[in-house]
């Protein structure tokens, strides 16, 4: 069941429905009911693997509560020293039971979606040696596996960090990895905002009701009007590698970014408005990216959830681990303190990209695209000094607009080559649709035959061009003025019907649709 | 201590005055490579051992929660 589909809407409705027709204290089960149907019906079997470990993280997490609460009581009887040391081996102890939990989590996640690129690069290490070689065995994906692990190890963080109690009831925390409006896409949830709105007592006002549907029909403009359609044309330049050149070339490469960021964020609407019709808030997950002034600043803006669990839970445990302290404590003798405190994080930010990598795909190919943003932002950390000197020798001011501008340029240009590498078959054929950039080919023949193989219309491309500067257009207004779209319909009721009317029309009528009126599958899903 | 946390704020990030500011993070002012920038010269400068379950907004916003977070790790 695709979220954009006459069934998803069926089974929203008749969840909504029951939700809020029974009592406060049993709508957590109506909506873990609706979960696991969700899921049951769209992954079978394969619902299993995902209540095991949410069991392991449950019983874990309820074992470090009590160890906690051990400590806690025996602690006050305890002299300074005695304390110190019990607080060590409470700490060492919780470690053990924390890796148990992310072992198992990430065992999974290895097994399902892994296991195929591990036993592949086997494969052509031992083709070196023998002719001998491991089957490569093809095991059926869980629905949104990779969002669902990164929720329950940040749960198990989180409790182990002591920033959320354990959770003592085991279907409310089920409730929270399987959750049907976020399971497949995110945005990841973490377990303290989520539990407390699961609690807190809700209505469903007309006013939540229409913001909500003001959302989900923002999301639907942009996926089903704009990327669709963009995807229909970067499809023919990404299939045909180094076929067209220059402008059609480049065109392909933007049209791919336009076609992923609305997809992405379209689904992120979509999910957010249908979340906030059962009372729950999710958080955001993109804010403008492609107006950042660093390729840093873009990976805070976009996929804001993903970035902002890899901090978390990645990149300041790595920075702040004993080994990276001596580490620390070694570029100590480095006399500028800029690169003393800059050194240290080069090697857990090394991590953080290959992981950022890997999780987006089994193969290397993601491997390379983790490493290629690792480099930009390495050498952005370790130039910065220089950047700044060049800057001054030159009189540019780094705070005036021009420089903003040629800030958000450069950051988008490289963003699309690593788009490029993200979307393309392999390494190989990005590296021709990013050289044919810089050829001149036949341009107007070229142009006219990516529209035809696109079987895009003249109207189609009219839309798609519309539809983005509209977008973009909102865009800038939120950027310069903290303009909210949603704030601002709110304040003028005519103009909120008259978008609310516009946008289901336009849905209707001007949406790209498949076989039984249902829309491509979203992009990222497949992460 | 205070002035020792604001000097070191001024290494970290020049050009800031955060003697009133109370949305340090929120505001994003420091972003997570500050954070471990000025963690690594907080650690260095007060002796203590920071761990990634501190590294929260709340021990950040402000010159204030920053020095309770070291009092509280020097304990």
């Amino acid at each position: 069941m695709q979220y954009i589909s006459i069934a998803f809407l069926g089974f929203t409705v008749v969840s909504l429905a029951l939700y809020w027709l029974v009592p406060q204290k049993a709508r957590a089960y109506i909506l873990l009911a609706a979960s696991l149907f969700f899921y049951a019906l769209n992954a079978k079997w394969l619902l299993l693997p995902i209540l095991a470990l949410t069991a392991v993280v449950y019983g874990c997490s309820v074992w470090i509560g009590k160890k906690d609460a051990a400590f806690a009581a025996a602690k006050k009887d305890m002299p300074r020293e005695e304390r110190k040391s019990a607080k060590q081996k409470l700490k060492k102890k919780k470690q053990g039971i924390l890796l148990l939990e992310c072992a198992a989590a990430f065992g999974m996640l290895i097994v399902f979606k892994y296991t195929g690129f591990l036993a592949g690069t086997l494969n052509a290490a031992l083709s070196l040696f023998t002719k001998a070689a491991v089957p490569i065995p093809t095991l059926l994906l869980p629905l949104g596996i990779s969002y669902y692990t990164l929720s329950v190890v940040s749960y198990a963080a989180d409790v182990y960090y002591g920033k959320v109690q354990p959770e003592k009831n085991p279907l409310k925390l089920l409730t929270y990895a399987t959750y049907f409006p976020h399971i497949v896409e995110g945005p990841i949830a973490s377990y303290a905002p989520f539990s407390k709105q699961l609690d807190a007592p809700n209505a469903l006002t007309f006013d939540r009701f229409l913001r909500a549907a003001e959302r989900i029909l923002v999301g639907l403009l942009k996926k089903m009007i704009i990327a669709d359609r963009a995807g229909m044309a970067a499809d023919v330049v990404f299939s045909h590698p180094g076929e067209y050149h220059f402008i059609a070339a480049a065109g392909g490469i933007v049209l791919y970014a336009v076609q992923l960021y609305f997809d992405f964020a379209g689904c992120i609407d979509l999910v957010r408005g249908v979340s906030e019709l059962f009372g729950i808030e999710l958080a955001e997950n993109f804010r403008r990216p492609f107006f950042s002034r660093s390729v840093q600043e873009f990976w805070r803006r976009w996929h804001m959830t993903l970035g902002g669990w890899i901090r978390n839970y990645i990149f300041y445990p790595l920075s702040l681990t004993k080994w990276n302290t001596r580490l620390t404590t070694k570029a100590g003798t480095i006399k500028n303190a800029y690169f003393r405190s800059t050194l240290p994080m080069l090697l857990p930010l090394l991590f953080v990209w290959l992981f950022t990598g890997i999780w987006h795909g089994a193969s290397w190919k993601y491997v390379l695209y983790g490493l290629y943003y690792y480099i930009i932002l390495a050498s952005g950390l370790l130039f910065e000094p220089v950047f700044a000197l060049v800057c001054k020798k030159l009189h540019i001011r780094r705070e005036s607009g021009a420089y903003h501008v040629f800030q958000i340029l450069r950051t988008d240009l490289l963003v699309l080559a690593g788009l490029t590498l993200f979307r393309a078959d392999t390494v190989r054929q990005a590296g021709r649709i990013l050289l044919s950039v810089f050829q001149i080919g036949a341009i107007v023949p070229e142009l006219a035959g990516l529209k035809d193989a696109s079987t895009l219309s003249i109207l189609d491309f009219a839309l798609l061009l519309i539809g983005t500067a509209a977008f973009a257009v909102l865009s800038v207004c939120e950027e310069k003025k903290e303009f909210n779209l949603f704030d601002a319909l709110e304040k003028r009721p005519a103009v909120r019907w008259l978008f609310v009317t516009a946008a289901i029309l336009a849905v209707i009528a001007l949406g790209v649709y498949g076989a039984g009126y249902t829309a491509k599958p979203f992009v990222y899903a497949q992460f | 201590m205070k002035e020792t946390i604001l000097d070191i704020l001024a290494m970290v990030k020049p050009g800031v005055d955060f003697t009133a500011e109370t949305a340090i993070i929120d505001k994003g002012i420091l972003e997570s490579f500050d954070i471990i920038r000025l963690v690594s010269l907080l650690s260095d400068e007060f002796d203590v051992e920071f761990t990634a379950a501190e590294l929260v907004p709340e021990n950040f916003n402000s010159v204030d929660a920053m020095e309770r977070i070291i009092r509280e790790l020097e304990d």
